[in-house]
């Protein structure tokens, strides 16, 4: 009796020292903007294969997935996931910082400039990228710059009926 | 409170519902066996098997096959078999050939993935499935499902071949004696152990799956004295610690499996304590 008393608290203590980690707590890799935008919960559906926190753009827009916001495993294996099942994803609003990297002659832009945001994992030792389409009206940011884009996840063919998926960003922040 | 709850921990990711789905299951298993093998003396097969696999899942990156666990799975069964099998009659025993082929197959393993290099970037793949950081968090839903499968068949084979596994595990001369075939069961551990290993990568990663089978089992046993109150306490701490790792690693950014391994070794401490002071 007393050895399962023990085990009981022992069980509990262990719970209770793993469980009590708030919010506040949670480290990110990357620095929260100081113009972070208010969040709101949204409602999870039943028939969605995901749901997630969203947030609202600088324009109004409800962010459905912020990568912004969490920590580098987590945005690493969002990013990955988001490669491997597009489909749940395919018009959902997001959000993701990482370093800006622009690809010539790139087949998904029609021999022109791609772009992309670089995202690596706590260690730095694994990257993961999105390609996004913005007009930067000549105002092009330097590679390796850190880099905030908003915008739709899009699925879009190439010739071949070679599936990719990109990022329509609607805002750009450096 | 409950969406708070699932807010914190990311629980409304489909990829970190799957994380835990597959993580209680690995650990489940593990445990079960963990219990044989730390009674059969066989503590660090699972770092021997865990290296055996690495070294075939190098070879199936440089082969470029979808899935890697159509080489690793049976790589790592037939490694198994052999090391749990050789017996007594052999010239290099137990310990030696557990340490010789977990080695070779690590630096085999390292040495085939810098020669032909199956990715840009092989400091961070070879840092993954060593380590385990984040591997739980990227499985697709076909190696959930793989996982899912497997572990059930192993947790069957367990409730089936309990007795036999039992008779075998305590004093396997006097089971050969009285007409159990010792070496059919011994055959059925290695290959339930293969797969467990194989699984547990996904998890903790190669170097840190002896914990995931060493540490609940030797838990348990600091407090309990029967082969049936260890192996269900050393499921109950290895199940718990599991969570308790993910739980933490997920909203904190921490490494999935050292956070497990760390939980475990908490767990232990805390074992050895209440078995000292009753």
């Amino acid at each position: 009796m007393k050895k399962t008393f023990l085990i009981c608290i022992n069980l509990c203590f262990l719970f209770s020292i793993f469980s009590c980690k708030g919010k506040s707590g949670v480290e990110t890799s990357f620095a929260i903007p100081e113009n972070a935008l208010p969040i709101e919960e949204q409602a999870v559906a039943q028939n969605e294969a995901t749901s997630a926190k969203s947030a609202l753009a600088s324009d109004g827009t409800k962010i459905d997935y912020d990568l912004s916001e969490m920590n580098s495993n987590m945005v690493y294996s969002q990013v990955f996931n988001m490669m491997v099942e597009p489909e749940i994803y395919d018009d959902k609003v997001i959000k993701m910082r990482g370093n800006f990297v622009a690809y010539e002659n790139s087949l998904t832009a029609n021999g022109g400039t791609s772009y992309a945001v670089i995202i690596s994992d706590a260690l730095a030792c694994c990257q993961q990228g999105i390609e996004f389409k913005y007009d930067f009206e000549g105002k092009l940011p330097k590679e390796g710059d850190i880099i905030t884009v908003t915008g739709v996840y899009v699925t879009a063919m190439l010739p071949g009926d070679v599936v990719f998926n990109y990022v329509k960003a609607d805002s750009v922040e450096m | 409170m409950l969406q708070d709850i699932i807010s914190i921990f990311h629980l409304n990711f489909p990829f970190v519902q799957r994380a835990f789905v597959v993580g209680i299951l690995v650990a489940l298993c593990s445990s079960l066996l963990g219990v044989t093998l730390v009674l059969k003396r066989f503590s660090f097969i699972g770092d021997g098997l865990s290296h055996v696999a690495f070294g075939a899942m190098s070879v199936a990156a440089v082969l470029n096959l979808t899935n890697n666990m159509y080489l690793v799975l049976p790589v790592t069964v037939v490694a198994a078999i052999l090391l749990l099998r050789t017996g007594k009659n052999t010239k290099i025993q137990g310990d030696a050939a557990v340490a010789m082929i977990s080695v070779a197959s690590l630096a085999l393993g390292y040495l085939i993935m810098n020669i032909f290099k199956p990715s840009n970037n092989l400091s961070g793949d070879v840092c993954t499935t060593l380590f385990g950081s984040y591997s739980i968090l990227t499985l697709t839903p076909g190696e959930v499902w793989l996982c899912v499968g497997l572990s059930f068949a192993v947790i069957a084979a367990f409730f089936i071949f309990y007795n036999k596994i039992f008779a075998v595990t305590f004093d396997e001369a006097f089971a050969q004696a009285v007409g159990t075939h010792a070496s059919v069961y011994n055959l059925v551990i290695a290959i339930i152990i293969a797969v467990i290993i194989v699984l547990a990568m996904n998890l903790v990663g190669s170097l840190l799956i002896s914990a995931l089978v060493i540490f609940p089992a030797l838990s348990a046993m600091r407090v309990f004295k029967s082969f049936k109150s260890v192996t269900i306490c050393s499921v109950i701490i290895s199940v718990t610690c599991a969570l308790a790792g993910l739980l933490i690693s997920v909203p904190a950014g921490t490494p999935v499996g050292s956070t497990i391994v760390a939980a475990d070794l908490l767990a232990f401490i805390s074992f050895y304590i209440v078995g000292k002071v009753k």
